[in-house]
């Protein structure tokens, strides 16, 4: 049957942007460029500094991330089992895709520049293993290595022994990692073909309609014994009395009125466990962000560079998950005894409590972590005090952008918008604060005054959006 | 006699420890039309699955088509039509590349067939899945499935999201598909109205077991009851 694999193969032609992770690696990657610039032009000798990478291994990130999912998709579901045909024909296919994508066209990047070995495609094979793997099982600690991984190769080390790999030094190793990394995406495939819905927890895919709305297709599935179901459970009991005892007080008092909404971290303990996770995260980007040449540069770009990212990305990506995984229930609520305008300022005051507290978390946090790596960056006070102002004002813009980006119907164009905004923001960040001696007295207060004034248009227009909208 | 279509014998199945299935036996007559009826959660999707070797019973054996289940080759597939209950189609997909993609696997897509589907159920065939609603969607699923004219139909309620009309044209085009010794169609289903039109044979699910298999006319002779009656009384509930 020809014209079946004709078709398989149309599939991956014709798909669009569908995985929400892979548009926002692509779009991060493109937001990388700025900081790559930024990089190229205070740096400017020998080698490129290790960011002006990110943007190609995003793009290569998100093109497996895309395949991976995609051959998921075909898998994980009864067609696979209940079409005459279907396996021989998609994996085929699904070779082929990674054949190109995976070996050819790393090889061809290899050659076109300069180099003469496999390095290159079996660093790109092993990539690919990972994602395939981290995808297949539904397995979250896979990231954590990518991640490690990643880290480490920004390491002068490690990416010299990289360098070595690539350019045809460790050839008997490359070879060897190679056919490794071909053994291990056949091994993957062969689960991913054999997988049925006795084994629901990877069975589940993410799916995401046109309307930009995330579900999980597949056998629901939860381990109540597992000692992670345990603590969230424990988590969401506690939550769950909060929030009765503010529904219960609500007719009384506008606070409980706005605390009733359940939206986000509700319970101490996740808090917590959202700060430790920022300091892990602050200092893990430590290890790949290389400092700039200069002694006046010393220290400022491994510690701005990490809290300039932080301080706007979790806030806004955090409101922005809860809002957006929130909206679905919205219509249900909306029908609860409340106006529509109460409703959303309810809810909206709701969002900034929230917002709020993780805003906090994340300043002390940062302040916490920088008291302990100040030896490796003694900022002036200026330059912390210019830190702080900056972030204020940040999060009136990443509010404002998040109450906005979310009242769109399409997710691909809000996760376009904050990360657009995550990476101008960076950007005036490291430019106003790189070397703040160097601009007009003035301009800080102007750019954040600037900065604020956006985010609040951008609330008043998306409060007004949230007013209008269709909760369906 | 024939081999039935579909034999299901000492069927267990458990999930986390509770048996939803527990020695399930069903016996399945080439070219009947068995409807079968369970209560939310009686585990009428767990059997359906089980007979069609998307899961694995923990015991029993499951044969479709004269093969094991399990295992089946891509000849029995081609003349098997399954819609789930619940219809995940590639969203991204126009409903004419869904279909053009389908048929692609079968040798037997009747194309005739399907182009007079399209227009009477109206379906838009340049709209993407995605935006669908639930019951035209449930009609791209049912019209994939027939498509290729198979000889065993499998349907986990496949009229529960269809409007009065489309679940009118669907019911009729059961009953041409199953003219008598032609088809073999297995439907679970809610709505007893719509199985006493089409089904010959009905099979009650409860506790795990079919509690009742046989001839829709013995049932009704036997409880002097209409279906929908005889159910109840089955489930010990009184009818409103």
């Amino acid at each position: 049957m020809p014209n079946a694999y004709k078709q398989v193969a149309l599939t991956y032609l014709r798909r669009p942007f569908s995985s929400w992770i892979g548009v926002c690696m692509f779009i991060g990657a493109l937001g990388m460029i700025p900081m790559g610039i930024v990089c190229l032009l205070e740096g400017g000798r020998g080698r490129p500094p290790a960011p002006a990478f990110f943007p190609v291994v995003m793009l290569f990130l998100f093109l497996y991330w895309s395949l991976a999912m995609h051959m998921k998709d075909q898998f994980a579901d009864s067609r696979a089992r209940l079409t005459p045909g279907f396996r021989r024909v998609h994996v085929v296919v699904a070779g082929t895709a990674i054949l190109v994508c995976v070996v050819l066209l790393p090889g061809v990047v290899a050659l076109a520049g300069g180099l003469r070995s496999v390095g290159l495609v079996a660093l790109s094979v092993l990539f690919f293993d990972a994602v395939l793997w981290q995808v297949v099982s539904n397995s979250s600690w896979i990231a954590l290595v990518l991640l490690a991984g990643w880290a480490g190769a920004m390491t002068d080390p490690i990416r010299a022994a990289l360098g070595d790999f690539i350019s045809g030094k460790l050839e008997l190793q490359a070879v060897v990692l190679l056919l490794a990394g071909v053994v291990i995406a056949g091994q993957t495939m062969l689960r991913l073909v054999r997988l049925t819905e006795d084994d629901p927890k990877r069975y589940r895919r993410i799916q995401w309609d046109n309307l930009g709305r995330i579900r999980l297709a597949g056998h629901a599935w939860q381990d109540d014994t597992s000692l992670r179901q345990r603590f969230r459970n424990r988590a969401i009991d506690q939550g769950l009395r909060v929030l009765t005892r503010h529904a219960l007080a609500a007719p009384t008092s506008w606070w409980s009125r706005v605390r009733r909404w359940p939206i986000g971290a509700v319970t101490p303990l996740s808090i917590w466990s959202q700060s430790l996770f920022m300091f892990i995260v602050l200092q893990i980007m430590t290890w790949f962000i290389p400092d700039l040449p200069g002694e006046e540069n010393e220290g400022k770009m491994i510690t701005l560079l990490p809290m300039l990212i932080m301080v706007f990305l979790i806030p806004s990506f955090s409101l922005f998950g809860m809002l957006s995984t929130r909206r679905p229930l919205m219509g249900r609520e909306l029908l609860l005894p409340v106006t529509r305008r109460d409703y959303v300022r309810q809810l909206g005051g709701a969002a900034l409590v929230n917002f709020l507290q993780i805003w906090v978390t994340v300043t002390v946090t940062m302040v916490v972590w920088w008291l302990l790596n100040r030896w490796r960056a003694p900022l002036e006070s200026g330059v912390i005090i210019h830190l702080l102002f900056y972030s204020v004002v940040v999060q009136v813009l990443a509010f404002g952008l998040v109450v906005w980006a979310t009242s769109l119907r399409s997710r691909v164009s809000a996760y376009a918008t904050l990360i657009v905004a995550i990476a101008g923001s960076q950007f005036v960040g490291m430019v106003c604060l790189m070397s703040p001696q160097d601009l007009p007295e003035y301009a800080l207060p102007l750019i954040g005054a600037t900065l604020a004034v956006i985010g609040l248009v951008f609330l008043w227009h998306g409060h007004h959006r949230w007013l209008a909208a269709d909760f369906d | 006699m024939s081999d039935p279509a579909i034999e299901l014998s000492g069927i267990t199945k458990c999930y986390d420890g509770k048996a939803v299935l527990a020695g399930l036996d069903l016996s399945v007559p080439k070219g009947s039309v068995v409807g079968l009826l369970g209560t939310n959660g009686a585990g009428k999707t767990t059997l359906i699955k089980c007979a069609l070797g998307l899961i694995r019973p923990q015991g029993g054996k499951a044969r479709l088509l004269d093969e094991d289940a399990w295992t089946l080759s891509a000849e029995a597939k081609t003349r098997l039509g399954y819609v789930p209950q619940v219809v995940n189609l590639y969203s991204w997909m126009k409903v004419h590349h869904l279909i053009d993609y389908t048929a692609a696997f079968y040798p037997n897509w009747n194309h005739s067939l399907v182009a007079r589907l399209t227009k009477e159920w109206a379906i838009p065939l340049d709209d993407r899945v995605g935006p669908l609603s639930v019951g035209q969607a449930q009609k791209v699923a049912i019209l994939l499935a027939l498509g290729h004219e198979p000889e065993l139909l499998v349907l986990d309620e496949p009229a529960a999201s269809l409007d009065p009309l489309a679940r009118r044209q669907f019911l009729q085009m059961i009953i041409d598909l199953a003219e008598p010794g032609r088809r073999t169609v297995l439907f679970s289903t809610h709505i007893t109205s719509d199985l006493e039109r089409v089904a010959d044979r009905v099979a009650i699910l409860k506790s795990g077991r079919i509690a009742w298999h046989g001839l829709l006319e013995d049932l009704k002779s036997q409880t002097h009851l209409n279906l929908e009656e005889s159910f109840l009384e089955m489930h010990h509930a009184e009818p409103v």
